[in-house]
């Protein structure tokens, strides 16, 4: 498993395919505006749903109010930027800040809340958040919201076509998704599996669940937050309804549990199939009969899910390997009966 | 004394699980924990180990006060223990329980596994290793529970019953197993059923009854124990 030198060859040819693809359809997306559109989405939530898994699917705390941490990024770039001149790249970097000190009190005070109750209360809490924007109309502009001036520039992250942006929520993707890996490999990754587990053994094992708790929130947070910041550059307007809105929750979450819950390419896998259906529906059913494209939507996942409850990649994962060790039997028992 | 309980007892809600019990261990003891169902062994495992605290008295581990410590912070101190209702990490593979365990004790992924697996080798789960744990058997549970509490290489290891629902052949394998963690130094306090498994297995045997002790001796001083003896007949049991 640890580098030994026979795989690599095999691991270069994987990234090379991916790096391959990528650069395709960041060529093909040069030319087409939708494609593109739908890659940056594809690209960002593969960022933010990654963030989500780390609270959601490692640690096993199903929260539904990741858009407060989303909100707090993309406000926090967005006023430093119009307000102090401060550039988002670093607003990005305050705003995840502000979302980790956030997260650390949300962390503490559900600590004890299980399942639907920790639910319950991350719902909560970003609908405050959703109010107070609204409300503090002083510092947020209130409902109406704040727009960005266009001004395309490196510095203002901000781009002339939609490429740079795809470039942009691509490499924002691709840090969380190193990110994941390198936990996934090491202790927190199987501690916090472990205290999705059992709290109880885990505690007999040495470890602190309150502290790794609260540090998979923080961790989540930091991530989401700088995604918010991504997404603000690239729309240019933030509004509470939208920057605080359920459904970027539920996307969050509902990428994650689709591709494979708790699983390092489940929410890779599952915003990439997502996002192209969910915006194909919306362009072409979206006109005609309001909310038709979120039922079909819905049918979509109700399909899905019966068919593989665990989620598309370990689904898909499970029968390749079965294929795989059938293959390597047949071959045994091949060279058995020689 | 590697493990000590000064005047212990614990009460829930008007029900005296434990009342005012003394216990000393030094390092180096096979102890045995017997006692009608309900006298409050595992409640007695629980409070030692933190995951209760007491309602009065201490206890103290290595002569460091420890009452009301976590239960994370026992494991780290040299405390391992066993769960009688076995609580494996049902959706990882038995492997990854161990390797969750032996990350205590710091190092790289690799070598975590590495000696995860040694660890494995020990119990006699090596073979199962890539199984996930919720498939293994019950004696497979049991073992897998051991395997946890060995791999933070403690001083003191509680094990509650983790022989109960085995065959005979399994029970012996776990004699066998406790005697090996023996020779490497670990100090046992065990709370089992099968009277001649805790017999010739402890140095020493405590008896609880009614949360109250009940009497301590060598096991062939308490078997001859009128008050054991009365105790346990009550429940039905027989000694031999
Ligand atoms: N968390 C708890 N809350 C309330 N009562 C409890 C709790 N834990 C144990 N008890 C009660 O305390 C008493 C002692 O229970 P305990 O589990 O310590 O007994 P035991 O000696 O381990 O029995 P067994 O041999 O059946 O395992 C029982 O009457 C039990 O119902
Ligand atoms: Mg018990």
């Amino acid at each position: 498993m640890d580098g030994k030198k026979t795989k690599s060859p095999k691991f270069l040819i994987k990234y090379l395919v991916v790096a391959g693809a990528v650069c395709f359809a960041i060529a093909y997306g040069n030319t087409n505006a939708f494609f593109a559109h739908n890659l940056v989405l594809i690209f960002l939530y593969m960022g933010l749903s990654q963030a989500w898994n780390i609270i959601g699917g490692y640690a096993g705390q199903l929260s539904l109010g990741h858009v407060a941490f989303f909100g707090i990024g993309s406000y926090t770039s967005t006023l430093l930027y119009l307000n102090y001149g401060i550039t988002p790249w670093i607003g990005a970097l305050v705003g995840a800040a502000l979302a980790a000190v956030v997260a650390y009190g949300l962390g503490w005070a559900t600590l004890r809340l299980k399942g639907a109750y920790f639910t319950l209360a991350t719902i909560a809490f970003a609908e405050v958040l959703r109010i107070l924007a609204t409300n503090f109309s002083g510092i947020t502009k209130g409902a109406q919201g704040v727009g960005i001036p266009f001004r395309p520039e490196l510095g203002n992250m901000i781009f002339r076509g939609k490429t740079g942006y795809v470039i942009l929520a691509l490499g924002f993707a691709v840090i969380v998704y190193l990110v994941c890996r390198y936990m996934d490999r090491t202790r927190l990754g199987y501690y916090l599996a472990a205290i999705r587990e059992d709290e109880t053994t885990s505690a007999s094992m040495g470890i602190n669940v309150a502290n790794n708790k609260v540090l998979a929130m923080v961790l989540s947070a930091v991530f989401t937050a700088i995604g918010g910041t991504v997404y603000a550059q690239y729309i240019l307007f933030i509004e509470p309804a939208s920057e605080f809105s359920y459904s970027v929750s539920l996307n969050m979450a509902l990428f994650a549990i689709f591709g494979g819950l708790g699983s390092l390419y489940g929410p890779i896998v599952g915003a990439a199939i997502l996002i192209p259906i969910q915006e194909y529906l919306r362009v072409t059913f979206g006109g005609s009969l309001p909310g038709l494209h979120l039922a079909m939507f819905g049918l979509v996942l109700i399909i899905t899910v019966l068919l593989m409850p665990k989620g598309v990649f370990p689904t898909i994962q499970g029968f390749v390997q079965g294929r795989i060790a059938r293959s390597q039997k047949k071959k045994l028992r091949g060279e058995g009966s020689q | 004394m590697i493990l000590e309980a000064i005047g212990v007892s614990k009460s829930f809600l008007g029900l005296q699980a434990l009342s005012n019990v003394d216990i000393q261990i030094a390092e180096g003891e096979i102890v045995g924990l017997i006692g009608p169902n309900g006298a409050g062994k595992t409640t007695l495992f629980n409070v030692i180990s933190g995951y209760l605290k007491p309602t009065t008295g201490d206890v103290l581990f290595a002569g460091d006060k420890v009452t009301g410590t976590r239960p994370h912070r026992m494991a780290h101190m040299g405390m391992a223990r066993t769960f009688q209702i076995v609580k494996p990490l049902a959706n990882m593979t038995v492997l990854e329980n161990v390797m969750v365990a032996q990350f205590m004790k710091g190092g790289r992924t690799k070598e975590v596994r590495e000696l995860a697996e040694h660890v494995l080798q020990q119990v006699g789960l090596y073979e199962q290793r890539n199984q996930t744990a919720g498939t293994l058997t019950l004696a497979g549970r049991k073992r897998l529970e051991v395997a946890r509490a060995l791999a933070i290489k403690p001083r003191l290891i509680l094990l509650d019953e983790v022989m109960a629902g085995l065959n005979a052949t399994e029970v012996q394998q776990t004699i066998d197993l406790i005697h090996l963690v023996h020779k490497q130094g670990i100090t046992i306090f065990i709370i089992e059923h099968i009277m001649h498994v805790i017999m010739s297995l402890s140095h020493r045997v405590i008896i609880l009854n009614q949360g109250e002790k009940l009497c301590e001796g060598r096991p062939e001083e308490v078997i001859n124990d009128q008050r054991v003896i009365d105790a346990y007949l009550g429940e039905g049991f027989s000694l031999a």
